[in-house]
């Protein structure tokens, strides 16, 4: 035998799972990347992989609002979000990137919490919640954690939740209804296209027509999700025209080769990612490009 | 010719209902009891010796049946429909990634492909041939010991140079073209079962049951006659299942345990090993006079066909005979290279040949229609085919020439009279609009010096239906409801009367293949001789019954009606109730054979053509200045395909050509590097979904009738894909003033370009 499947119904039972399965257990939240990573490896024969679904716990599936605080479950799916009356209102970006998610078919499988936990450098979601400073609460037999979205990567794919955790939501505090916000994706063909590039801006303008606030988060051109702070400081406290977008997009594209150096895909990489940051930030503050 | 009644309707597909219902077995839905599952063992190198395959490990696992190498293969161990140079299991040599090693039959899936991986084989590994061009020199590796140059082809007619000279306007170019993947639906895959007296069937998907039989029973060294081949219903095929896929793995898997077998590639199995279209360099240097007059072509091509030859020589020929488009050009100098390499295989895919060239000449019309001010369907109206002009091999076009009809008809449509308005809205203002035209023909049939011929059969059942038989086999394109309304006109009864047998060498006369655009000219023709003969038999038949005599006896409507005495009316059930009550039976055969070019390319088979269809594409399209991503918003596609059988089924043809050639133009390309191919499945090879077509399609069928032809048919299911791709890349050119030298236009190239232009 070198599978094993398990699909626990509490996160009591998940968690008793994992804590006992710790050295040879994967999570399936939806299955859309586990399943694709299985078929290109080895099966080992000591040490059948037990395959943990967890999709079937109903305590993992919730969007709240309370507070001024969003939390979503983490078996909530793209599509759920997509369609999430909440999330419509208080980040209408994150809508849009999960609906930019793969197929219908995808949409409707792949979950957020397993879209975070993978961490893939182009995942869809991960921009808007960057740029929202989500946090994450990981549960375990040990206890729990919050950690920072930004602190919970390594690099690419890679995080620190350990065998026996569970991220159990993602949570963030509601953008103050003044700001705005928009989501802007590149990928290779209007539907099941892998992010080329991707860009999240939440901004909010003051009375007085100054920025007063900016999120800038790039997506499929760093190794992990980050905000650009040089991009978010050219635009705080200007009145945003022509000279001040440029110039904050043009940091994006900087800050994309600094981290990530300089690639075969560069030349193209960069100005587009500048091109696309500075659609971002015009469209989100509400002059239509497209 | 009589008013037909079915010929050019749109009769409902005959497996549209079973397809949509999902309830249609296609061949790898087929199971048997007590069935093996095989997987095959692919090289680990795309270039090396094979010095030991040891099988011991794998055949001890548990649950395997049988490992099967190159010594089992029990007649000849190659493949191939021009020459066999392709192993069945490789004995000696790997020449590409694809190439098979050992086959395992299992008793699961799982435990085949775990066998797989016991399989020890020792390589000794060579260096790569990547590049065609590199591989021509004496100095490169041999991936044949007969040298990497398959094929070359060479026409040359009148003065080029003294043209060039001459010449108000002179462009010259390189193009390249990219490795575009079928992508059927259906990967490779099947399954068979033999009987006690070792007679063996195979339902696979193909294009040539009757050539699989004979590539099957050549490798078994078997007698052809008791393997039996089913290539209906195929899930899609374009060319890539023209030559042999899984069909003799299949076999020695049943001959050597004698339990049914089935094998399915996946996609990766698929993309890796399986047939791809030929990547060309091509080289073109046209000359027009002031009016736009093209004076001379030259072009040197240079084609990429992988480890084997498959149809790689007859598709540098074809793409040499349409390599000046379908215009008159009297100064010709052609040169074309197939060249062995051990960049997977590449072989017959819908267009064959045609589409490469036709991206290049079709660029270099519209650069000379640019300098000269002309416009861009006036200069293709200027050096259009007539009948009776000759072609750029010196052959005459003698059968019909619709591409003037096309080109008016496109100049008529909505999209090209309203073209300006159309550009001038672009959807924001860093997008910007362009609408483009090409135009093509494409060679039907196999063409001078191929044998190509056709038969079907025609029974007369108890019930008074009747059933036609034709082995073309139906790949998706529809051509089973062609034969059936094609039937029902010559016999003179209901469609709803006809049932088709298709693609199966067990019920149907061998009709060649399905590929060629030959499929409905070839069946139809044969149909039309086997009715002739079916009247033949009925005639005698209703005479007797109803007393008169036997020219006295007329058919129409579904009734045999007395000439003289019009209330002397019988149907198909009454004579179908008299022959059976007599213990007769009334099946007839008809048998067709092509016509063929009267000029004769000495040293060339399968050039010229007689016959070709003919088709003008328009694209509208939109670029993004910032990130180089081109959207076409609507094309229009114009084909003559003579006689449209089933209008709705050339629209069905016409649309998922046109995506097909949008593909191949804008995101397809199969990457390999040093043999090794990059994009394995479809999340990095590039195919358009249904949000990336075009958000209108409008097909205008502008028929030029053949006489040749049933009811006036060619044949339209290549054609359709080709000049799309250059209307595509001409209308960026209109869009942001870059010409387009290189396919696909992915975002990187028309970003680079526009950014070297604003540099320049």
């Amino acid at each position: 035998m070198t599978l094993r499947f398990i699909r626990p119904e509490t996160v009591r039972e998940a968690m008793e799972v994992l804590h006992e399965h710790k050295d040879n257990s994967k999570i399936v939240a939806g299955a859309t990347d586990v399943m694709v990573q299985r078929r290109s490896e080895k099966p080992v024969e000591e040490k059948p992989l037990l395959l943990v679904d967890i999709t079937g716990i109903s305590e993992l599936s919730y969007v709240n609002f309370q507070n001024g605080i969003v939390r979503i479950g983490a078996m909530i799916t793209h599509r759920d979000i997509a369609r999430s009356a909440v999330i419509h209102d208080v980040a209408p970006f994150f809508a849009d990137a999960c609906l930019s998610v793969g197929s219908p078919q995808i949409r409707t499988r792949g979950t957020i919490g397993g879209n975070i936990v993978n961490a893939s450098p182009a995942a869809d979601s991960l921009p808007p919640l960057t740029a929202l400073s989500a946090r994450l609460r990981l549960i375990s037999r040990r206890g729990s954690r919050d950690v920072a979205l930004c602190d919970f990567f390594k690099g690419p794919y890679k995080t620190i939740i350990e065998p026996d955790e569970i991220l159990k939501e993602v949570y963030f505090r509601a953008p103050e209804p003044s700001s705005r916000c928009a989501f802007l994706k590149l990928g290779r063909r209007e539907s099941l296209a892998i992010a080329r590039l991707s860009v999240a801006a939440l901004i909010d303008v003051d009375d007085s027509g100054k920025i007063s606030k900016a999120a800038i988060a790039p997506g499929a051109c760093l190794p992990m999700p980050a905000r650009i702070a040089p991009a978010e400081e050219a635009l705080v406290g200007k009145i945003p025209d022509e000279e001040v977008v440029n110039s904050a997009s043009q940091e994006v594209g900087e800050e994309m080769v600094r981290v990530s150096g300089v690639r075969w895909s560069t030349e193209y990489k960069k100005p587009v990612a500048c091109a696309l940051t500075k659609r971002a930030i015009w469209k989100a503050l509400g002059v239509d490009v497209d | 010719m009589t008013k037909t009644e079915w010929v050019g309707a749109d009769v409902i597909r005959i497996d549209a209902k079973d397809k949509v219902r999902g309830v249609l077995k296609y061949m790898s839905d087929l199971s048997f009891p007590n069935m093996i599952y095989g997987a095959v063992l692919r090289s680990k190198h795309p270039h090396a010796l094979i010095k030991k395959i040891n099988t011991k490990r794998a055949k001890e696992l548990d649950g395997v049946v049988t490992v099967l190498t190159h010594e089992d293969v029990p007649g000849l161990n190659g493949f191939g429909i021009a020459i066999p140079d392709q192993p069945v299991l490789c004995s000696d040599k790997v020449r590409y990634m694809g190439d098979a090693i050992a086959l395992v039959g299992a008793e699961s899936k799982e435990i085949a492909e775990r066998a797989l991986e016991l399989i020890e084989v020792e390589y000794q590994p060579l260096p790569v041939v990547c590049d065609p061009e590199q591989a021509m020199l004496s100095s490169s590796p041999k991936v044949h010991e007969t040298g990497n140059l398959h094929n070359h082809v060479k026409i040359e007619r009148g003065n080029v140079e003294a043209a060039f000279k001459e010449a108000q306007v002179v462009v010259e170019n390189t193009y390249f073209t990219p490795r575009q993947m079928h992508a059927f639906l259906e990967p490779e895959s099947g399954v068979a079962a033999i009987d006690e007296d070792k007679n063996i069937t195979i339902w696979c998907g193909g294009q040539h049951p009757y050539r699989d039989q004979l590539q099957v029973a050549r490798a078994l060294g078997m007698n052809p006659r008791k393997i039996r081949i089913v290539n209906t219903p195929t899930g899609g095929a374009f060319g890539g299942k023209d030559e042999i896929t899984v069909q003799i793995h299949l076999a020695l898997l049943v001959l050597h345990t004698g339990r049914p077998a089935k094998i399915v590639l996946s996609r990766e199995e698929s993309v890796i090993a399986g047939m791809k279209r030929h990547p060309m360099r091509i080289h073109m240097k046209t000359a027009a006079a002031a009016d736009g007059t093209i004076l001379a072509n030259e072009a040197r091509v240079v084609s990429d066909t992988g480890a084997y030859a498959s149809l790689g020589g007859p598709v540098i020929g074809f793409a040499i005979e349409h390599s000046c488009g379908a215009y008159r050009v009297e100064n010709v100098k052609l040169e074309g290279f197939c060249v062995y390499t051990n960049n997977g295989v590449a072989g017959a895919f819908r267009g064959f040949g045609a589409n490469q060239v036709t991206f290049a000449v079709e660029t270099q019309l519209d650069m000379i229609a640019e300098k000269l001010g002309m416009d861009k369907l006036e200069i293709r109206k200027r050096n259009a085919l007539r009948s009776g002009d000759i072609a750029a091999l010196g052959h005459q076009m003698e059968a019909s020439v619709g591409l003037l009809r096309t080109l008016e008809a496109a100049e008529n449509s909505r999209l090209w009279q309203l073209k300006e308005e159309f550009k001038a809205k672009p959807s924001a203002p860093h997008k910007k609009r362009g609408i483009g035209i090409a135009c093509s023909f494409q060679g039907c049939g196999l063409g001078k010096g191929l044998p190509d011929y056709g038969a079907a059969s025609v029974e007369l059942l108890p019930n008074g239906q009747f059933a036609i038989g034709v082995s073309c086999p139906e790949i998706g394109q529809g051509n089973t409801t062609a034969f059936a309304q094609m039937a029902a006109d010559y016999i003179r009864c209901s469609v709803d009367d006809i049932v088709v047998l298709s693609g199966d060498t067990g019920h149907t006369l061998d009709s060649g293949t399905s590929t060629a655009s030959r499929s409905i000219y070839t069946g139809g023709n044969a149909l039309k001789h086997a009715v002739q003969n079916l009247h033949n038999a009925i005639s005698p038949i209703a005479a007797e019954i109803l007393c008169v005599p036997e020219d006295d006896i007329s058919f129409g409507h579904g009734k045999i009606v007395s000439k003289s005495c019009p209330d002397k009316i019988l149907s198909f059930k009454d004579i179908a109730e008299y022959i059976t009550a007599r213990g007769l039976s009334i099946k007839s055969e008809g048998h067709f054979i092509w016509p063929v070019s009267e000029t004769e390319l000495e040293g060339y088979v399968g050039i010229p053509h007689l016959l070709y269809s003919y088709i003008t594409q328009i694209a509208l399209v939109e670029v993004n200045t910032l990130t180089g991503e081109t959207e076409v918003i609507e094309a229009v596609s114009v084909p003559d395909p003579g006689k449209a059988i089933n209008p709705q089924g050339v629209e069905g043809q016409s649309e998922g050509g046109v995506v097909m050639g949008m593909g191949y133009a804008l995101t397809e390309d199969t990457i390999i590097k040093e043999g090794m191919t990059l994009t394995r499945n479809f999340s990095t090879y590039i195919l358009p979904t249904s949000l990336d077509m075009p958000c209108k399609i409008e097909t205008i069928i502008a028929e030029e009738l053949e006489p040749s032809g049933p009811f006036g048919a060619k044949g339209i299911g290549e054609a359709v894909c080709v000049p799309i791709s250059p209307a595509i890349t001409n209308a960026i050119h209109d869009a942001v003033k870059v010409w387009i030298k290189q396919i696909p236009a992915t975002p990187e190239r028309v970003y680079t370009a526009l950014k070297s232009r604003e540099v320049s």
